[in-house]
């Protein structure tokens, strides 16, 4: 441990240079998976956090709520397999919305009963109860939103009351509102041009009074005209998420091997760049054993060093960020990938044996083996 | 000349040498490239809608934001905005979002995108038939990437399980929201509305977004229609690609990704410089002792350096083009030439700057004097 | 010889070592069938012309190669038969090197070149530290203890690899070419330390080198030539003088 930290102290200009390169990596790895669990969170939110056992779509929709509509034979499909479960209806709709006299945003509009199987959970305040009551996402409270402000929905002009805020809501990564099932119908209907009686929910949340598996399994039977999955799962199969998912594991696992790889070059260049030197200490009677530690312990406080560099640069990010980047300061994800980068950098140290194990103690004297 | 030279002749006595050293530069520029096209093929795998009409202004109406999906304009709109000097033509398009399968296969989330028979609302190529033509009901041309690519020309679609149509044609890069599109007529698209959205209105007519082709400049048509129709959003096709659902914020977030990975690429370059000095001293202590400049051997290190770098963006180009061909269907990576070219060209910029500015502090500090000197340390 | 002119114990044996390398695909002797024995109290000068086998006859000695074929025993050790970890350990504990060149750690002081010996053989950082200044303050050099060999000159840098040699006071103390970069009164310096420190305690020491004034040192001269040596171990040895003519 002595000689790999007497040699950081001695030459530490390439030891800085490998600790930002590996910060910038750890950085980079965190930020990529902060940024997939944000993109999955704010894809999913409001179906992943439902309290249902089980939601219920059209199984011709393939898990897209936008595609679903629960009609009058899939509705009862429902309560025939699902005799004695609680069941909701969930309406969804995408209109534009301003809070006060904010920007224009898209909004996930959703229609949720409360004391009901769908009924989400508030942070702040309380459900709806009557119409012109609204709950929102407290990631818009950026937006200007506050308990007693006014949510206006473009499309039809209705103007509701934020009377509380759920937490990890949003949907297709747009912020969502909810309101009693019954108001939701009234607005998708006058945003149609459409009787309040022809609307049909979108989907239909249950609560299960035994076995989820049995229930799920006798909703979903052959020729089904539903699709019915737990909330968790069903979010998974959201549009987009299997590809976020894919897409940001795939660039950390090539973030990991450049790690290992870089941290190897360097640990490889270093045995050869210290080749006489380590062969003077062979000579002398050091183990190997003793010289890789040297090597390691090096690689180890550089990786660390390069960790907590990342961790000021994904404050930093984070904090300069526009609000649309998924980047938040998460310390599980950080520590998370900087133990993946120390995991990396031991096994290119285990690469640097190689080239060690070539250095013979007779080439001190420059004699022939 | 002579530092070329040397780095070529060093290059092909030790080639073992580099071999680590472009493992971890491929990486790097493997993880520059993917991201970047990952980030490319995310954005064109959302908007590929907007980029294949041969339109340049995008009309919604005004709560839908310019968004597609929400936009209710109808007929009217299109009647009116065609009367201004400024628009050449106008259509209509529609979307809705469904499942589609073909031959009786698994289905699968599509758009169905209803048109107008008008210029501006029709894709501009197609790569096999034809699109459905006015007045020929149960006909359709869809994306290619559809059923993974084995739909032809001939096939029957059953739309949401209740419409079949007839494939008359296919289309290329058009997909929507990462979903494969499947190209309507009218008629067809507002009777799909109507079966997969029983709540909306039914009509023989396309009900979303008015597309324009202007004869003026788009921004300013754009901004001219916006003063005079509170009514209306209105922004030129690349306002509208960017207001595509996470387009922008994945463009940001992305791009911010490729920005550090390209900051990685420069300090591993530097690193390499470092190494490369420090690994060979020796001998370019001895080489400057027999008489070679200072900027001879920081070109031969750079110009190594260089060398490697193109030894691993070829490495890094085909493995990225492997990566996207194994990788799941629902990872959009495309690896199109101009993202190689591009991040092969930024990194190599940043690599030379980054070998160079970190190898010639101490290189211009090598005295010739320690090739003679007693004991090299 | 020791001081009482009486040869001590044996502390090294060479019997009909050979070493053959490969040089790509040729078969090279760097060391051809030499016997030699080194008592305690004795320090010998192997000499020779370069490429006659003077470093490796010095690395078979230090147990830093193995032979191809004979033996060499240090004490009760044939150096041949042990593993590398035993052989390291061994260059540890009793044989101390004193090279030509890149003879120190560049990133450690003096004081701690030296007490790295110490800490090779399980002694505390503390106490080898403290024996480390001890020497060094032996050594003439009380004042260089903190410096790092890039600001210590030749000689000094010299004088330290041999406290280092010394420091866990090993049987057999063996140097390559220990005065080649050093003028004629430094090199005298060091030698007269090497020369004291081989003979004391019943050590035994074997010191490589082309410079007559060095060999003048030894007790006996043995000369390599072409892997042989000229005038086998117990025959007629030259004097320093016949070595010098050649």
């Amino acid at each position: 441990m002595f000689l790999g930290l007497a040699e950081l102290r001695h030459a530490p200009g390439r030891f800085v240079v490998l600790g930002v390169v590996l910060g910038l990596l750890v950085a980079l790895m965190t930020a990529l998976a902060t940024i997939a669990d944000r993109h999955v969170t704010d894809l999913t939110g409001k179906v992943a956090t439902s309290p249902a056992d089980l939601l219920v779509l059209d199984a011709a929709a393939q898990g897209a709520l936008q595609a679903s509509r629960i009609d009058d034979e899939a509705a009862a499909h429902v309560r025939q397999h699902a005799a004695g479960a609680e069941l909701a209806p969930v309406g969804e709709q995408r209109m534009g919305a301003r809070v006060a006299d904010g920007e224009l945003l898209d909004l996930s509009l959703w229609g949720l009963d409360p004391d009901s199987p769908a009924a989400p959970e508030v942070i702040a305040g309380r459900l709806p109860r009557q119409p012109g009551e609204a709950v929102l996402d407290v990631a818009d409270r950026a937006q200007g939103a506050a308990l007693g402000e006014r949510l206006t929905l473009v499309d039809t002009g209705t103007v509701l009351e934020i009377v509380g805020f759920t937490a990890e809501a949003r949907f297709g990564a747009i912020p969502t509102a909810a309101v009693t099932y019954d108001a939701w119908t009234e607005i998708a209907a006058e945003a149609a041009d459409a009787d309040p009686d022809e609307v049909e929910p979108t989907a239909m949340a249950v609560r299960a009074d035994g076995g989820v598996e049995e229930l799920a399994a006798a909703l979903n039977g052959s020729s089904s005209p539903v699709q019915a999955a737990p909330p968790s799962s069903l979010a998974s199969q959201l549009p987009g998420v299997a590809g976020v998912r894919a897409s940001f594991g795939l660039l950390l696992g090539v973030a990991w091997m450049a790690v290992a790889a870089v941290a190897a070059t360097f640990a490889v260049a270093g045995v050869a760049h210290r080749q006489r030197t380590i062969a003077l200490l062979r000579a002398v009677g050091a183990p190997r054993r003793r010289l890789l530690a040297a090597l390691t312990v090096q690689l180890l406080v550089v990786t660390a060093v390069g960790a907590v560099l990342a961790a000021l640069l994904v404050v930093l990010a984070a904090w300069l960020a526009p609000a649309d980047v998924p980047l938040r300061w998460e310390p599980g994800t950080w520590a998370a990938s900087a133990a993946v980068a120390l995991a990396a950098t031991l096994m290119a140290s285990a690469v640097a044996v190689v080239r060690l194990a070539r250095v013979a103690p007779v080439d001190a004297l420059g004699a022939r083996r | 000349m002579t530092g070329a030279r040397l780095a070529l002749a060093e290059l092909r006595a030790r080639p073992g040498r580099a071999t680590l050293t472009s493992v971890g530069l491929a990486l790097v520029l493997l993880l520059a490239l993917s991201v970047t096209a990952l980030a490319d093929g995310l954005v064109r795998g959302s908007t590929g809608v907007l980029r294949a009409l041969d339109a340049d202004v995008v009309v919604t109406d005004e709560a839908a934001n310019h968004q597609l999906l929400r936009s209710r304009l109808v007929g009217a709109e299109r009647t009116a905005l065609l009367m201004r000097p400024d628009v050449a033509t106008a259509g209509q398009i529609g979307l809705v979002p469904t499942s589609a399968s073909v031959g009786g296969g698994a289905p699968e989330r599509v758009t169905a995108v209803g048109f107008s028979p008008d210029a501006p609302a029709m894709p501009r190529d197609t790569v096999d038939g034809r699109l459905p033509r006015p007045g020929e009901p149960g006909s359709a041309a869809v994306d290619v990437a559809l059923a993974g690519g084995d739909v032809v020309v001939g096939d029957t679609l059953s739309l949401a399980g209740e419409r079949e149509v007839e494939v008359v044609g296919l289309v290329d890069d058009a997909s929507f929201l990462q979903q494969p599109t499947v190209w309507l007529g009218q008629h067809d698209w507002a009777r799909l509305r109507q079966a997969v959205q029983r709540d909306a209105d039914y009509a023989e007519q396309l009900v979303g977004a008015t597309v324009l082709q202007s004869t003026e400049h788009p921004e300013a048509v754009a901004t001219a229609i916006t003063e005079e129709h509170d009514e209306l959003a209105v922004t030129t096709r690349e306002g509208a690609v960017a207001a595509v659902p996470g387009v922008s914020a994945q463009q940001v977030t992305l791009g911010a990704v490729v920005a550090v990975t390209l900051a990685v690429a420069v300090g591993l370059a530097a690193l390499i410089g470092v190494l490369q000095v420090l690994e060979r001293r020796a001998l370019l202590t001895a080489l400057r002792a027999v008489g070679a400049p200072a900027r001879t051997l920081l070109a031969s290190v750079a110009v190594r350096g260089v060398l490697l770098w193109v030894g691993a963006l070829i490495v890094s180009t085909a493995a990225t083009v492997i990566l996207a061909t194994v990788a799941p269907p629902s990872v959009p990576m495309e690896v199109r030439p101009v993202i190689v070219a591009s991040v092969g060209g930024i990194s190599l910029v940043a690599a030379t700057l980054g070998v160079t500015a970190a190898a010639w502090p101490i290189l211009s500090r090598l005295d010739p004097q320690d090739a003679v000197a007693e004991e090299p340390l | 010889m020791s001081e009482t002119g009486v040869p001590g114990d044996l502390v090294i044996r060479a019997d009909r070592v050979t070493k053959v390398y490969e040089d790509g695909e040729r078969q090279v002797t760097a060391v051809d069938g030499v016997d030699l024995s080194v008592h305690a109290g004795e320090l010998v000068a192997l000499v020779g012309p370069s490429g006659s086998g003077k470093s490796t006859l010095l690395a078979l000695l230090g147990a830093l190669t193995v032979p191809t074929r004979g033996a060499v025993r240090l004490g009760d050790w044939d150096l041949g038969t042990l593993s590398e970890a035993s052989r390291t350990r061994l260059r540890a504990r009793h044989i101390g090197f004193v090279f030509q060149a890149a003879n120190l750690v560049p990133y450690l002081t003096a004081r701690d070149n030296v007490a790295l010996a110490g800490e090779l053989v399980g002694a505390s950082r503390r106490a080898s530290r403290r024996e480390a200044e001890g020497l060094l303050v032996e050594m003439g050099l009380a004042d260089r203890l903190g410096h790092l060999p890039g600001a210590l000159s030749g000689g000094e840098r010299q004088r330290v690899a041999l406290a280092r040699a010394l420091l866990v006071g090993p049987r057999l103390l063996l140097a390559d070419e220990p005065t080649a970069s050093l003028d004629s009164d430094r090199a005298e310096q060091v030698m007269g330390l090497l020369a004291g420190a081989a003979r004391a305690e019943g050590r035994a020491g074997v010191v490589v080198t082309h410079d007559p004034a060095v060999a003048a040192w030894a007790d006996r001269v043995l000369w390599l030539h072409d892997s042989r040596l000229v005038v086998p171990d117990g025959g007629e040895e030259r004097t320093v003088g016949e070595f010098s003519r050649g």
